[in-house]
């Protein structure tokens, strides 16, 4: 890569609402400019599950849903496969990408994304588990301190989608649309700028450092200042977790981690390891190969109790869990491939740009809603 | 595609039907159906892995 398109990038990543309003732009040109075809055609809609709805009109749209499922599932299993791929490439799991591209492309309405997407997770770090045996790295002690967080996060985040879900419609430039769309595309579209932006800086910064053209000390010691600073919190109760060779820490930080994570899968349904590695790595100061054990440890549990809880709500869909899995586990040994034949920053520069793109397709498909093009 | 059309059935329709409670079968099916899923696949893939004596990609979770 040459110096300047890096500069530019990072330039361009420190000013996130750029990318946002970019992506904006690009979203109103492509309903303004775009053919009318396009527009009408923009995507499926969602089934509403607004409570006003007449019970025979939602009766049929809960049948078009399962229809809808059932004719794409060979579609589903290529998308996941795509996701997959990407996933095994990046070495993410990809619900961040996984849900919102569901509700973009197939308009399977986003508790039912969140719910199977899950189910799919549970699946695939269930396989991880079984083929890496990393249990033999987890701190106990802390995977369970962090259970307790992590399951408040997960119901909580849960139970606000639950909400959402029978919230209704609310009228956005004339148009009737549900509140549960609206807010999960804006979650979704912050949640993948700050993501992509947050990525792209660590590859550029990675690679720069590589090239011997910076000197990041400066930056690097003020982000150790804060990661300290929750370190050194001194509020009761204090714990030790000798495994991971840290003599006292606070329990509260360690349940926030939890909480965190938790929250983000339950509501969105992504991992959560893009938060729980670095704060288990950066924050508590846990031995690397101790954070990937407890990492796996945490999201076999968080995936595993949130397709429970969802599928107690009603927002797990197993034919479309059935369908991810097929795609995604091959798709994650295809990936995983290539990323041998990349260098590391470079991956995370990919990733970044990737969440870009989604941001991309989650505000055009949020565009075409509003102005009647999405249905 | 009969096994299909069943596992679609099974959540019934929580959208509309007020008096929906998810069914035993359904939520059993929800949690072990991945992870079962998960498992056959992380053994076979290990093998795999040893009768080729091929080391495969690691991938994401």
């Amino acid at each position: 890569m040459r110096p300047s398109l890096a500069s530019l990038l990072e330039r361009i990543t420190r000013r996130p609402w750029l990318l946002v309003a970019g992506g904006l732009l690009i979203a109103l040109a492509v309903v303004f400019a775009g053919s009318p075809d396009a527009a009408a055609h923009g995507g499926e809609e969602t089934v509403s599950t607004a409570a006003s709805v007449p019970a025979a009109d939602c009766a049929s749209r809960a049948e078009d849903l399962k229809q809808n499922i059932l004719r794409n599932f060979p579609w589903l299993a290529v998308f996941g496969l795509i996701v997959g791929m990407l996933g095994g490439f990046f070495g993410v799991g990809g619900g961040f990408l996984m849900v919102p591209m569901l509700n973009v492309i197939f308009g399977i309405p986003y508790n039912i994304c969140v719910g199977s997407d899950l189910g799919q997770m549970a699946g695939m770090s269930a396989s991880a588990t079984v083929r890496h045996m990393r249990f033999g790295n987890i701190d106990f002690k802390l995977g369970f301190l962090m259970i307790v967080g992590t399951a408040s996060g997960v119901e909580v985040g849960a139970q606000i989608l639950q909400v959402l879900k029978h919230a209704g419609t609310m009228t956005l430039m004339g148009r009737e649309i549900h509140v549960m769309d609206v807010v999960m595309s804006v979650v979704y579209a912050i949640l993948l700028v700050l993501l992509g932006q947050a990525m792209i800086r660590e590859a550029l910064r990675t690679m720069r450092r590589e090239a011997g053209q910076v000197d990041l000390k400066a930056g690097e010691a003020s982000a150790g200042g804060a990661v300290l600073r929750l370190r050194s919190l001194k509020i009761p109760p204090m714990v030790s977790l000798p495994a991971s060779g840290i003599e006292n820490i606070s329990l509260w930080v360690i349940l926030g981690i939890g909480f965190a994570t938790g929250f983000l899968s339950g509501m969105l349904g992504v991992g959560g390891g893009f938060i729980r590695m670095p704060a288990l790595v950066y924050i508590l100061g846990c031995p690397t190969v101790v954070a990937v054990g407890t990492d796996l440890f945490e999201i076999v549990f968080s995936a595993g109790y949130g397709v429970f809880t969802h599928a107690l709500k009603g927002n797990v869909d197993l034919v479309l869990v059935l369908a991810l899995l097929i795609g995604t586990t091959l798709g994650a040994q295809i990936g995983a491939s290539y990323t041998r034949k990349a260098g590391g920053p470079r991956v995370r520069l990919g990733f970044g740009v990737l969440a870009f793109v989604g941001v991309v397709f989650v505000v055009v498909k949020m565009v075409l809603k509003v102005t009647g093009g999405g249905g | 595609m009969e096994i299909l059309d069943f596992l679609s059935r099974l959540r019934g329709d929580p959208l509309c039907d007020p008096a929906w409670s998810a069914g035993l079968a359904y939520v059993a099916l929800c949690v072990g159906l991945p992870l079962a899923f998960g498992v056959s696949v992380g053994v076979l893939l290990k093998v795999v892995e040893r009768v080729f004596g091929v080391e495969l990609g690691k991938g994401g979770h």
